[in-house]
């Protein structure tokens, strides 16, 4: 299998081959990405497309001393900002602004995206790079520029509170944890 | 939970379970886990939280490449070809160092994908449905005990191997075929000794044919016999994790032993579905480390190749990773089959 790298310089040297690659192995990690932290689908695959964009607007400066993922979870953060500015000047314009969609959503969904929605910002951030991205410490303080210590203890204060919170939830609706998630295929997660 | 009872912060104990722990570290938090309640109560609780994450799963819907971004690709790569033409013997230049490393790197991914993809977590969805259970348990052996036992040999040069036991796989398990006289076990490994992620696991086609040499074979052997066991016992992949959790807790699988190491140097042996099927290479094992340590690129839970030492033919493979098994997995080519040919892969 060749790796990301390869591909991205391949596709610097000019092979549409190796960007149809790179598409297919990251359009539904990027899709979860923007999906989970946006709850609207359609602006999600919008973003995943315009993420593509940017890696072929700059795919002449990417350097292979860079992970092609963290390079993509990089470009996927900041569009994600920009997206997150444009609706606070749209909230503070009076604008309408899409509501995270619930409707249909599963309980257990709900359950953990509220649970999510009640840690602080960063460190629910680092908390969804390392769970759902699968980023290692080190991918993550390069990606938020943060010191590799404090994505650790930010993640480990997430991670507790978090606990607190779903357990809470769960003690009122014990349904929650009956039918508890099963491991991810192919995710790093804890041993 | 103070210093004083726990040589390991809470925080440690959380980057341990993450496999973000360097190898010393890792050894000490390990050993401390198995002997403290508070510290596995925290760790459950960990993966606890994790396993809950896993609920919010994301649909995505089916897309391809947009006509916009065809658009945007198909004017880049008219432009890079334009490039090519105005300026040729400086692209010749550009394009020969990029061939050269491109080639560098395809080189390593076949390299380590064959024994990788034996060993990987592989995301890619497509594949994974190939083996999505456990087949007939016939059609995981091999009729023919002499070819199983002429394989198993073929992992390491005869000088080796010839005076090696041999084992084969029964409907119960591995059983002794021949009794060796040096130490070193040779066997061939069934999908099963993959991760559990990869998406081979359950393929009936592999046949990993290896020679243990003897720390590996009193110490990572063991493992095999028992998740094999557990496979043929009908047992899950959740249900085999736990079995080997647990026989470690209670000490009935061994600790490893320095040294271990094991010879993949058959022409023969059937390691994945990824195209080329085999490579001839060594594998060293040992406890949880980081990677850098070896100079080792590492390939990650999606299969991807970290390319942090250019060049570097060690790579840290994601067969283990203490999940479950306390142990990490290196591999080194060695370019020369068993047999004494070179091996052009």
């Amino acid at each position: 299998m060749t790796s990301d790298e390869a591909l991205m310089l391949e596709f610097q040297g000019g092979s549409r081959a190796a960007f149809e690659e790179l598409f297919a192995r990251y359009r539904k990690p990027l899709y979860g990405f923007f999906a989970r932290r946006l709850n609207n689908p359609e602006r999600a695959e919008d973003l995943v497309q315009e993420t593509f964009f940017a890696v072929i607007r700059a795919a002449s400066r990417y350097e292979p001393r860079a992970l092609v993922r963290t390079y993509l979870y990089g470009i996927a953060l900041k569009l994600l900002a920009a997206d997150r500015r444009k609706l606070l000047m749209r909230s503070t314009l009076g604008q309408s602004v899409p509501e995270p969609k619930t409707d249909g959503t599963p309980e257990r969904v709900l359950w953990v995206r509220q649970a999510m929605e009640k840690l602080d910002a960063q460190e629910r951030e680092i908390l969804m790079l390392r769970e759902y991205e699968q980023l290692s410490y080190s991918d993550i303080a390069e990606l938020l520029r943060i010191p590799v210590n404090t994505v650790r203890s930010r993640l480990f204060r997430s991670r507790l509170a978090l606990k607190s919170y779903l357990e809470s939830e769960a003690k009122t609706n014990p349904a929650l944890r009956a039918n508890a998630g099963q491991p991810h295929p192919g995710r790093r997660g804890m041993q | 939970m103070s210093t004083n009872q726990h040589p390991i912060e809470q925080e440690e104990l959380m980057a341990y379970l993450d496999g973000e722990l360097p190898a010393d570290q890792a050894t000490e938090a390990l050993a401390h886990l198995e002997l403290c309640p508070e510290c596995q109560t925290l760790a459950a609780d960990f993966r606890g939280v994790s396993q809950d994450l896993m609920a919010w799963e994301v649909e995505s819907p089916e897309a391809g490449i947009s006509s916009e971004i065809n658009a945007s690709l198909g004017e880049r790569l008219r432009k890079r070809q334009a490039a090519k033409v105005t300026s040729s013997r400086l692209e010749n230049r550009v394009m020969t160092s990029r061939w050269v490393w491109a080639g560098a790197l395809a080189i390593v991914c076949v390299a380590v994908g064959l024994k990788l993809t034996l060993t990987s977590r592989n995301r890619n969805e497509d594949r994974s449905t190939a083996y999505p259970s456990m087949a007939s348990i016939e059609q995981y052996l091999i009729p023919d005990r002499n070819a199983e036992i002429a394989l198993a040999r073929s992992a390491a040069p005869p000088s080796i191997s010839r005076d090696a036991t041999v084992v084969t796989l029964g409907k119960n398990g591995y059983e002794t075929a021949v009794e060796g006289k040096n130490g070193f076990i040779c066997i061939v490994e069934r999908g099963w000794m993959n991760s559990f992620n990869s998406p081979e696991f359950w393929s009936p086609k592999t046949r990993g044919a290896e020679c243990f040499n003897p720390p590996a074979a009193r110490t990572v052997v063991p493992y095999t016999y028992f998740r094999t066991k557990l496979v043929l016992a009908g047992k899950s992949k959740a249900e085999i994790k736990e079995s080997i959790k647990t026989a470690m807790g209670k000490k009935e699988l061994p600790a490893l032993e320095a040294g271990a190491m094991c010879y993949m140097m058959s022409k023969d042996a059937y390691l994945n579905d990824g195209g080329g099927h085999n490579m001839a290479h060594l594998m060293f094992y040992t406890p949880l480390m980081d990677g850098a340590a070896w100079g080792a690129n590492s390939i990650d839970d999606s299969n991807h190749v970290s390319f942090k030492f250019p060049n570097s033919p060690i790579f840290l493979t994601p067969q283990f990773l203490g999940d479950p098994e306390p142990m990490d997995n290196f591999v080194v080519p060695t370019r020369v089959w068993s047999d004494g040919t070179p091996d052009q892969m």
